[in-house]
C-alpha cells in the first residue's frame, strides 16, 4: 500500500528533475519572443485580387517565398508563420529594419525567360562532377539530357532545368518527349507564325546581349539574383554582398536579361528578357499521364500570342533562346526558365512551336511532390498573393531586455508571495504547496523549452504573463484540496484518514473546474491570433500540468505525510495545525508535545 | 486571534469562524442587496460608455506609437519636431521608472499615403526621434497598427468569447444541470459588464492585453463558481434526504462553508497578479504587464464577488421556482409554524454535518457548550452540540 502510494510521487519528482537535467543538458533555452528580446515584425495580410481572397496554399507559397528572402538577410531565428490569409514575420534582432521590411513586403512575380545558357553548377564541393554531367546533357543532345542533368543538382530536386514544354504538338508534329499531350490538347488548324515574332521579344530590351556578365562570382550571381525580383530596389544588398556591383543595370530591374540561381542555389543560369510573365497563365494542374507525373498550364487566351513568340523563339533555337537542350529527335532547342521571384524553379526544354490550343505541358522526371510543387509555382504567378502591412512592430533590445526582467521579477515576487501566504495558512501543507510548485514548475520549464526548441515556440511577455497568473489557478487546487481535508478531519476523523478521502472529493471538484479553465484556454489559442495565443497556450499547458501534479504529487504526498506523527501532530509545523484540527479537549497538553 | 485566550466560553471571532466555516452571512436572502449594489456599478459603467465610449488603444484603431530613450530632451522638444513633420493627432508622454531610464512615447493617427510613402515617413519620424533625443536608431521602438487589424482581434476576441460561454453552458450543463450554467453566465456577464464599465469609466486604455486579462478572468470567474457549485451539488443529495431546509438554506450554508475556499483562490490568484501590476507599473512604467495587470486586477475582484453574491442567488432563485422546492419551502414553513425555529437549526446543522459524512460518535463525544451561543441564540435556544470543541491556545501562537 504505501508502495504503490509512494510510486507516482517518485515517478514525478524523477521526472521533474529529470527533465530539468535533460533540458539543462541539451542547452535548451526557452525562445524568447520579439517583445523580450527585441527586434522587429511585421504582419501582412492578403489583399483580395478581382473581389476575393488568394487560397491558403497560395498565400503558403508566398511565405515560402518570404521566408527564402529573409534567409538572404542573414537573420538568425526568423519565425515566418501563415495564419488564414495573414503572414507573421518575426525578424528578431534584425540590424536594417527598412531594408528588411522592403524585402518582406513585396509582391513576388513569376517570369518566364528564355534560357541563353546552360546551367553552370556554383557549388564548389560539387563542381566537378556537376559540371561534367551539364556539359553532357548540352552535347549529347538527346532525351538522355532529361537524366543527366537531373544528377547535376544534389539535392534530388532533379527536373530543375530538365523538363520539356510540349508545346502545340499538332502542327509541328513533333511527338512530344514522354509527353504525350495530345489528349489535353485538342488539335488546331492555326499556321505556326514562326520567323516574325521570334526577335519580339528581344527588341523590348536592346541592351540584353551586353549586360550578360559571363562570368561573375558567386555573390555577384546572388546579387543579380536577388536584385531582379520585384522589389529590386531594396534587394541589391544580401548576406554575402559586401561590394558593390556594377552590373545590376536598369534593363535588369526591368526584365532584362541577367544571371539567375536556381531555387537551391546551386546553378547559374544566363536567361534572356522576360519572355511572358505568370500573369498570362490562367491555370496550372499536375497530373498522371502514362504514370508519368506533369503539369498541364493553360494560358490565358489574350496573352496566347506573347506566350507563342516566347516558345516559338525558343523551339527554333533562334539568337534569343540559343539552344541549350535537344528533343528526342536530337535537334537542338531552347529552353524557358520558370523564374519565381529572381530564382529559376525549373528550365524546360521547348519540344513543339505555337500553343495548339491554350494548353501547354511540362513533363520531366517528376515525382509526386515536385510536380505539384511546379504546378503550384505556376498558379501563384497566375495570381500572386498581394499583402497589405497590417501591423508594424519594432522593439529594442533594450526595451525587451527591461520587460523581461520585469515579468520575471514579478514572477518571482508573486510566486514568493503565494508560497509565504501558504505557508503562514497552511502551515506544513503549505511546504507541500511550495514543493508541488516546484515540481510543476520544473516539469513547464522543460516543456516550455522542449517545445522552444522543437516547434518554433517563443515565449513573449504575454506567455510569462499566463505563467504568472496561472501560479495562482494551480495554487487554487491546492487550497480546494486542503480546505475539504479541513472539513474531513473537523467532522473529527484523523488527518491520516481524511488524506485519502478528502483528496478523492477534492479532485472531483479541481478537475471540473480545470477542465472549464482548460476549455477557455483552447477555445482562446483556436479562435484568436497574436499575443492572445501565446497567453492561452500557456495557461492550457499550466492547467493539464495542475491536474497531473495535484494526482501524482499532492495526493501521495499529503497521504504520506498524514501518517507521520511528525507532520501531523509537531508544534508549528504540523498538518493539524494547518487544518486547524481540534485536538479532544480532554488532552490538550498532548497535542502540544 | 490573539493568544492566551483563557475564555473558552466566548463566541468564535469573525476569522475563527471564517476559517472553519462557520459563518452564517446570510448571501441568498439578502440578494436585493447585492444585485443592486452590482447594478449601480454596472449602470454607471454603461452610462460612462455610452457618454465616453472605450479609450481604445492604437491597436483597436490603428496608429502609431513610438517609444525612444527620452536622454535631454523636453516633452515640447520632442512635440514641436513631430508637428514640423506633419504628425498629427499627436500624443507625446514621458514615462517615468523602468531601468532604461525614462523614455518618451509618442503616439499618433495612421500615417496616410501610399505603403512607400508611409514608410519613408515613419522612417523619417525614427530618425528624428534618435536625433533629438541622442540615442541609437536601433533603440526607438516602434509599433505601427493598421485600422483593420484592431478590427480583426477583436472581432476574434468577440468570437472566441460567444464560443467560451456556449461550451461552458454546455459543459457546466453536462457536469451539472442547466440551471448552475445560467447562474455561471449570470456571473460572467456581470464580471464583463463590470470591467467594461470601469474601463469606461476611469478611461484606462483598451489593449489587447486587456482583451486577453478579461477572457482569463472569466476562466477564474467559472473556477470560484465551480466551488461553491461543487458543494451545493453535493449537499442537495443531502437536502432531500433531510427535506428540513430550503433550496436557498442549502445553497446559503454551502456558500458558508467553501466561503474560505473562495477567499482564498482568490487571495492566491490576486497575488501574483497584483505583483504582476506593481511591478508593472513602478518598475517598468506603462506596458504590457501594467496593462494585463489592472484588467486583471479589477476583474478578479469583480469574479470573486460574482461567483458568491450574483452566480449562487441566482441559482437558488431559480430552483425556488420548481415545484418541488415550492412544495419543500411550504412543508417547512407549515413545520417551523408548528414547531418553532429550533428545528430549523437542527436541520441546517444536520445538513452542515452530513455533507461531510459525519461520524455520529464523534460528534456526540465531542461538546462544546455555548460555543456558537451568539448564533443560535439569535435563532432560538440551542439544542445541538458543536462537532468540535474549542481549539485549546498556546502561547505565541498568532493564528
Amino acid at each position: 500500500m504505501r508502495r504503490s502510494i509512494a510510486t507516482p510521487l517518485l515517478l514525478i519528482v524523477i521526472v521533474s528533475l529529470g527533465s530539468v537535467a535533460a533540458t539543462v543538458a541539451a542547452d535548451n533555452k526557452p525562445q524568447l519572443g520579439l517583445d523580450l528580446q527585441g527586434g522587429f515584425s511585421v504582419v501582412l495580410q492578403a489583399k483580395k485580387v478581382n473581389g476575393k481572397l488568394p487560397s491558403d496554399e497560395a498565400v503558403d507559397k508566398a511565405k515560402d517565398i518570404i521566408r527564402q528572402r529573409v534567409d538572404g538577410l542573414g537573420v538568425a531565428e526568423p519565425d515566418i508563420t501563415r495564419q488564414g490569409k495573414r503572414v507573421i514575420i518575426q525578424l528578431p534582432g534584425v540590424k536594417d529594419r527598412a531594408r528588411a521590411e522592403k524585402l518582406v513586403g513585396c509582391t513576388a512575380k513569376l517570369e518566364l525567360r528564355p534560357v541563353l545558357s546552360p546551367p553552370t553548377p556554383i557549388t564548389p564541393v560539387t563542381t566537378a562532377k556537376g559540371k561534367g554531367k551539364g556539359k553532357a546533357s548540352s552535347s549529347s543532345g538527346s532525351t538522355a539530357s532529361t537524366t543527366s542533368s537531373t544528377t547535376s543538382t544534389p539535392k534530388g530536386k532533379g527536373e530543375t532545368g530538365s523538363g520539356t514544354v510540349g508545346a502545340g504538338l499538332g502542327e509541328s508534329a513533333l511527338p512530344a518527349q514522354l509527353a504525350p499531350t495530345t489528349t489535353t490538347v485538342p488539335p488546331t488548324t492555326q499556321p505556326p507564325s514562326t520567323t516574325t515574332t521570334t526577335a519580339k521579344p528581344g527588341a523590348k530590351t536592346t541592351t540584353t546581349t551586353t549586360t550578360t556578365a559571363p562570368k561573375t562570382s558567386k555573390s555577384q550571381a546572388r546579387k543579380q539574383a536577388a536584385s531582379t525580383t520585384s522589389c529590386s530596389a531594396s534587394t541589391s544588398k544580401t548576406k554575402s554582398g559586401t561590394t558593390p556591383t556594377a552590373t545590376t543595370t536598369p534593363a535588369q530591374k526591368a526584365g532584362g536579361a541577367g544571371t539567375f540561381l536556381n531555387d537551391t542555389g546551386e546553378a547559374r543560369y544566363q536567361l534572356g528578357p522576360v519572355g511572358f510573365e505568370g500573369s498570362a497563365l490562367s491555370k496550372a494542374e499536375a497530373g498522371l499521364s502514362n504514370g508519368q507525373w506533369q503539369v498541364n498550364v493553360t494560358v490565358k487566351g489574350k496573352d496566347k500570342n506573347k506566350a507563342n513568340e516566347t516558345f516559338n523563339a525558343c523551339y527554333q533555337a533562334s539568337a534569343t533562346c540559343p539552344p541549350s537542350g535537344a528533343d528526342d529527335k536530337g535537334t537542338p532547342r531552347g529552353a524557358i526558365a520558370i523564374v519565381l521571384d529572381g530564382k529559376v524553379i525549373s528550365a524546360p526544354t521547348v519540344n513543339g512551336p505555337d500553343l495548339a490550343s491554350d494548353q501547354f505541358t511540362i513533363s520531366g522526371n517528376f515525382d509526386t511532390k515536385r510536380a505539384k510543387e511546379l504546378a503550384l509555382v505556376l498558379r501563384y504567378g497566375a495570381l500572386p498573393v498581394e499583402f497589405r502591412t497590417e501591423t508594424v512592430q519594432q522593439v529594442s533590445a533594450t526595451l525587451g531586455k527591461d520587460s523581461l526582467n520585469a515579468g520575471l521579477l514579478a514572477g518571482v515576487i508573486g510566486i514568493v508571495a503565494v508560497g509565504l501566504y501558504m505557508l503562514l495558512y497552511y502551515r506544513g501543507l503549505g511546504l507541500v504547496v511550495i514543493l508541488g510548485l516546484t515540481v510543476w514548475a520544473g516539469l513547464m520549464y522543460s516543456i516550455v523549452c522542449y517545445l522552444s526548441q522543437n516547434s518554433g515556440l517563443a515565449l513573449s511577455l504575454s506567455g510569462i504573463t499566463g505563467i504568472i497568473v496561472s501560479v495562482g489557478t494551480t495554487v487554487d487546487s491546492y487550497v480546494v484540496f486542503f480546505e475539504r481535508l479541513k472539513d474531513e478531519v473537523r467532522t473529527g476523523k484523523t488527518v491520516r484518514s481524511s488524506t485519502e478521502r478528502g483528496f478523492q472529493r477534492a479532485f472531483r471538484t479541481i478537475l471540473t473546474a480545470d477542465v472549464s479553465s482548460f476549455i477557455g484556454a483552447a477555445l482562446l489559442w483556436w479562435l484568436t491570433v497574436g499575443p492572445v495565443r501565446g497567453f492561452a497556450f500557456f495557461l492550457g499547458l499550466a492547467t493539464i500540468l495542475d491536474v497531473v501534479v495535484a494526482y501524482m504529487f499532492t495526493r501521495p504526498l499529503v497521504i504520506v505525510l498524514g501518517r507521520s506523527r511528525f507532520f501531523t501532530e509537531a508544534r508549528f509545523f504540523g498538518i493539524a495545525r494547518g487544518l486547524a484540527r481540534e485536538e479532544p479537549a480532554v488532552s490538550p497538553a498532548g497535542a502540544a508535545g | 486571534m490573539t493568544a492566551p485566550d483563557p475564555v473558552m466560553q466566548k463566541p468564535h471571532s469573525a476569522w475563527r469562524k471564517l476559517y472553519h466555516g462557520e459563518t452564517r452571512i446570510d448571501f441568498i436572502g439578502r440578494w436585493k442587496i447585492w444585485f443592486a449594489v452590482s447594478g449601480i456599478v454596472i449602470l454607471a459603467g454603461l452610462g460612462a460608455l455610452g457618454l465616453n465610449g472605450l479609450n481604445l488603444g492604437i491597436d483597436f484603431k490603428g496608429g502609431n506609437v513610438w517609444q525612444t530613450p527620452a536622454g535631454r530632451s523636453s516633452v515640447a522638444d520632442v512635440r514641436s519636431a513631430m508637428e514640423k513633420i506633419g504628425l498629427r493627432d499627436v500624443r507625446v508622454q514621458k514615462l517615468t521608472g523602468g531601468t532604461a531610464g525614462s523614455q518618451f512615447r509618442v503616439q499618433a493617427e495612421t500615417l496616410k499615403g501610399t505603403e512607400q510613402q508611409v514608410q519613408v515617413k515613419r522612417d523619417l519620424v525614427s530618425t528624428d526621434l534618435a536625433r533629438i533625443t541622442g540615442s541609437k536608431a536601433s533603440e526607438v521602438t516602434l509599433n505601427e497598427v493598421g485600422p483593420s487589424w484592431g478590427k480583426q482581434i477583436s472581432e476574434k476576441a468577440r468570437n472566441a468569447l460567444i464560443a467560451f460561454l456556449v461550451v461552458i453552458t454546455l459543459y457546466i450543463t453536462l457536469r451539472f444541470e442547466f440551471k448552475m450554467a445560467i447562474a455561471t453566465l449570470a456571473a460572467l456577464v456581470h464580471d464583463l459588464l463590470v470591467v467594461v464599465g470601469v474601463y469606461s469609466l476611469v478611461g484606462f486604455p483598451v489593449t489587447p492585453a486587456t482583451v486577453i486579462a478579461i477572457l482569463t478572468i472569466l476562466g477564474f470567474s467559472i473556477y470560484d463558481g465551480i466551488v461553491v457549485f461543487d458543494r451545493v451539488d453535493e449537499n442537495t443529495g443531502l437536502l432531500a434526504a433531510t427535506g428540513r431546509t430550503t433550496y436557498s438554506e442549502m445553497t446559503n450554508l454551502s456558500l458558508n462553508q467553501v466561503l474560505m475556499r473562495s477567499l482564498n483562490t482568490s487571495i492566491t490568484a490576486l497575488l501574483p497578479i497584483l505583483s504582476v501590476l506593481v511591478i508593472g507599473a513602478f518598475v517598468l512604467g506603462a506596458t504590457t504587464l501594467e496593462e494585463f495587470g489592472l484588467a486583471l486586477f479589477i476583474g478578479l475582484l469583480s469574479g470573486a464577488y460574482s461567483s458568491i453574491f450574483i452566480a449562487s442567488p441566482v441559482l437558488a432563485l431559480l430552483k425556488e421556482r420548481e415545484p418541488r422546492y415550492k412544495a419543500l419551502r411550504k412543508r417547512i414553513a407549515e413545520r417551523a409554524a408548528l414547531n418553532g425555529p429550533v428545528s430549523r437549526a437542527e436541520a441546517e446543522h444536520e445538513l452542515a454535518v452530513g455533507g461531510l459524512e459525519r461520524q455520529p460518535a464523534a460528534i456526540g463525544a465531542r461538546s462544546r457548550p455555548g460555543g456558537d451561543a451568539a448564533l443560535s441564540s439569535a435563532r432560538g435556544p440551542r439544542t445541538y452540540s458543536a462537532n468540535h470543541p474549542p481549539r485549546p491556545r498556546k502561547k505565541g501562537k498568532k493564528r
